[in-house]
């Protein structure tokens, strides 16, 4: 049984054939500047082979999905013989707004109801139905599974994902909380489960989700109960260029005071703000650590904001959870910075988080593992995330029923 | 569908505004002109323009980056038959358009969509003499066109519906409201405002409230983002004039008869920001100096002009 993921972006997109009686990787690559001038694909077979670099122009997402599915049965680069074995499609949907609340069949009726999504992501969602429609042209037979970046918190109870605001915002414009990152904190919970052999029915967790974009997740009996990005992916933690959560008021001040239009502000807040605008030197946590203490005030200054707002939102979240058995890091910096995670986890004994040096330091690239001291009553636990393998999981799930 | 590949002719700030809108769209643009120097130079304020943008965080250093990666500049008119849109916007003048369009007829393919950024010549006009004046359609852009999200859109008598679809994805690409006008000159923005213009200055000249007053008035009491004369300034006094001349001969409405402190601002150079004085005086970086504002007894004094 083998499943072919799509994560389309704007120009544009990524793929992952998976061979399901294993969970492994047959294929997988970036297709880059898809309708611009010097577009390629990136395409390797298995997880870690070399990678070979195919240029061609590519017009539009159907072309370069038609390319892909060329290159997979090519006689070269393939890894298949006929297409026929391609059992499903899944992608990658970032809003499935309050109308999906776990990953679907997309049928015509489903596909119509993502597309009134749009007005939540207008940057993402309609490269991703994109990405639908070219399958469905190009082989109209295949099944196709959306799994949504939202909607593992659609669990979320309206005191977490109320505003407080005007109502009718909510019922007119069903402004509120969504969250993001959903497949990614669904997946760290699960193997977070099987790691402590407990069930998850029992757990009350944290997952820590650190990459380019940031967020956290209250998880308690495995449903998530509250998570920090908001209607947007702009609220809660600082991230790489992403201000995260700051006071409304000042923006209206900033955009008053410098006559900002509101693609400016936007732009200020996305992608001028964060790491990058506290320390005026880099985006890349990476970057920032290296030296660290002794690279520069500032770096330390941003490394320092960065993890105190993850401290901010675990002191809340273990109120909100009534308790927690484990925290959970994953995605880039999650997995592979132990600065961080020990600039978090520092002077929180109280409430029994308490990290092993040794063990932080060494258990990175890759590495799955606790790093909480033996004794510590909150196991601290460093997952490797895949949502590309939950897509492949669910499109199999759901395409299996039928 | 094929790959876009956008033309522009000509590099006053239209054309400059389009280049560099048209690659921040995400797509490719080459910018074309005779002299190879203005072309040179339009590269630099491009490069000047995104920069002050990333000083207001409107952009990120990166992306300024990938913008000018995407602009090239060429004297060889040639480059326009790779073009899946050509957009010209040199001087006006019906006859050097004419020749402009005539010579891309005869190089680009039937698909390549033509546009003429002209308001005060017709479609019709400019096509005349083509073997496919089906694919020419007017999008008129307004200076500065980054921040003018509208574009007035005229099909000439023989402008096909597939062109109109084609012009009006183009202003979406470009992120532009669309206007559909009826071919006429001066569209809807030139004809009503160079009366507008023509009131103030009149106002001014009689002298019943000062530059800065007049401005002030009109932008505040109307809710606009600048007033006439800092809008003449910006859109340069001998071209107003020009369209004013070139539409009271159109229309023989006396609405568009240049006031007589427009042409007296003409003859004595008094071209708006790009000649460092207008109805204000600006700095060599363009910005208005303050309480610079045109007095009518300064412009009367022999000598006045070449003083400053």
């Amino acid at each position: 049984m083998k499943i072919l993921v799509l994560n389309c972006g704007s120009s544009s997109l990524k793929y992952q054939l998976f061979d399901m009686a294993d969970k492994s990787v047959m294929a997988k690559g970036l297709v880059q500047r898809i309708g611009i001038a010097g577009s390629n694909i990136v395409h390797r077979k298995g997880d870690n082979g070399p990678k070979v670099t195919i240029n061609t122009e590519i017009l539009d997402h159907k072309d370069g999905i038609r390319k892909v599915f060329d290159l997979l049965i090519s006689a070269d680069n393939g890894v298949v013989t006929s297409l026929n074995e391609i059992e499903a499609v899944g992608h990658r949907v970032v809003h499935g707004g309050d109308k999906f609340a776990s990953s679907v069949l997309l049928t015509d009726d489903v596909l119509q109801a993502v597309r009134d999504c749009i007005v939540f992501a207008p940057l993402h969602n309609p490269p991703n139905l994109k990405g639908v429609e070219a399958v469905s042209e190009i082989l109209p037979s295949l099944k196709q599974v959306g799994v949504f970046d939202t909607a593992f918190h659609q669990t979320m109870k309206p005191e977490a994902f109320l505003y407080g605001i005007p109502y009718s915002f909510y019922e007119k414009e069903r402004i509120r909380r969504y969250g993001f990152h959903g497949t990614s904190h669904r997946f760290v919970s699960r193997r977070a489960a099987e790691l402590l052999k407990r069930p998850l029915e029992e757990l009350k967790l944290i997952t820590i989700h650190l990459g380019n974009g940031c967020s956290m997740c209250a998880i308690d009996k495995g449903k998530s109960v509250e998570t920090s990005m908001g209607h947007t992916p702009l609220e809660g933690l600082i991230m790489g260029t992403r201000s995260g959560d700051i006071d409304p008021a000042v923006m209206l001040h900033i955009m008053k005071r410098y006559e900002l239009t509101p693609h400016e502000v936007d732009n200020l807040l996305n992608k001028h703000s964060g790491v990058l605008g506290i320390s005026a030197e880099s985006s890349d946590l990476r970057d920032l650590e290296e030296g660290w203490p002794t690279r520069s005030e500032r770096a330390n200054l941003a490394l320092d904001v960065y993890s105190h707002r993850i401290k901010k939102y675990i002191g809340a979240y273990i109120a909100v959870l009534n308790g927690c058995d484990a925290l959970v890091w994953t995605a880039g910096v999650g997995e592979n910075s132990p600065i961080v995670r020990s600039i978090v986890c520092k002077e929180l004994g109280w409430l029994g988080i308490e990290i092993d040096p040794v063990v932080n330091d060494k258990t990175w690239r890759g590495a799955e593992g606790d790093i909480a001291t033996p004794n510590a009553k909150v196991r601290n636990l460093v997952i490797p995330t895949n949502e590309e393998l939950v897509i492949a999981e669910d499109t199999l799930e759901i395409v299996s029923k039928r | 569908m094929s790959q876009k590949l956008v033309v522009v002719f000509g590099v006053g700030p239209v054309g400059q505004g389009l280049a560099q809108a048209v690659a921040m769209s995400g797509c490719d643009v080459v910018l074309i002109d005779e002299a190879a120097d203005k072309l040179e130079d339009s590269l630099v304020r491009i490069t000047q323009a995104l920069d002050s943008e990333i000083a207001r965080w409107g952009l990120t250093e990166g992306e300024k980056k990938s913008i000018l990666n995407r602009i090239r500049t060429s004297t060889d008119l040639k480059e326009a038959a790779k073009a899946s849109h050509v957009i010209e916007t040199i001087p006006e003048g019906l006859e050097g358009k004419r020749q402009l369009f005539s010579k891309l007829d005869a190089i680009c393919p039937v698909e390549t969509l033509l546009i003429t950024n002209s308001a005060t010549i017709t479609v019709t006009d400019t096509a005349a003499g083509m073997k496919h004046p089906e694919r020419l359609i007017g999008m008129h852009f307004l200076n500065p066109v980054r921040k003018t999200p509208v574009v007035e859109v005229s099909r000439g008598t023989q402008t096909s519906d597939a062109a109109l679809e084609n012009a009006k994805r183009f202003a979406k690409m470009l992120d532009k409201t669309v206007i559909q006008v009826y071919e006429y000159p001066g569209l809807v923005t030139t004809r009503v405002f160079l009366p507008m213009l023509n009131q103030a200055a009149k106002v001014l000249n009689e002298g019943i409230a000062s530059c800065a007053d007049i401005d002030n008035a009109m932008k505040l009491g109307f809710g606009l983002n600048m007033g006439p004369f800092a809008l003449a300034d910006q859109m340069g006094v001998d071209s107003l004039l020009s369209w004013m001349e070139s539409l009271h001969h159109e229309t023989n409405d006396n609405a568009y008869l240049p006031s007589k402190l427009i042409r007296k601002m003409v003859r004595a150079g008094l071209y708006g920001i790009k000649s460092g004085r207008g109805f204000y005086r600006y700095g060599p970086d363009g910005r208005r100096i303050e309480g610079s504002g045109l007095s009518i007894r300064e412009l009367s004094a022999p000598g006045a002009i070449s003083q400053r």
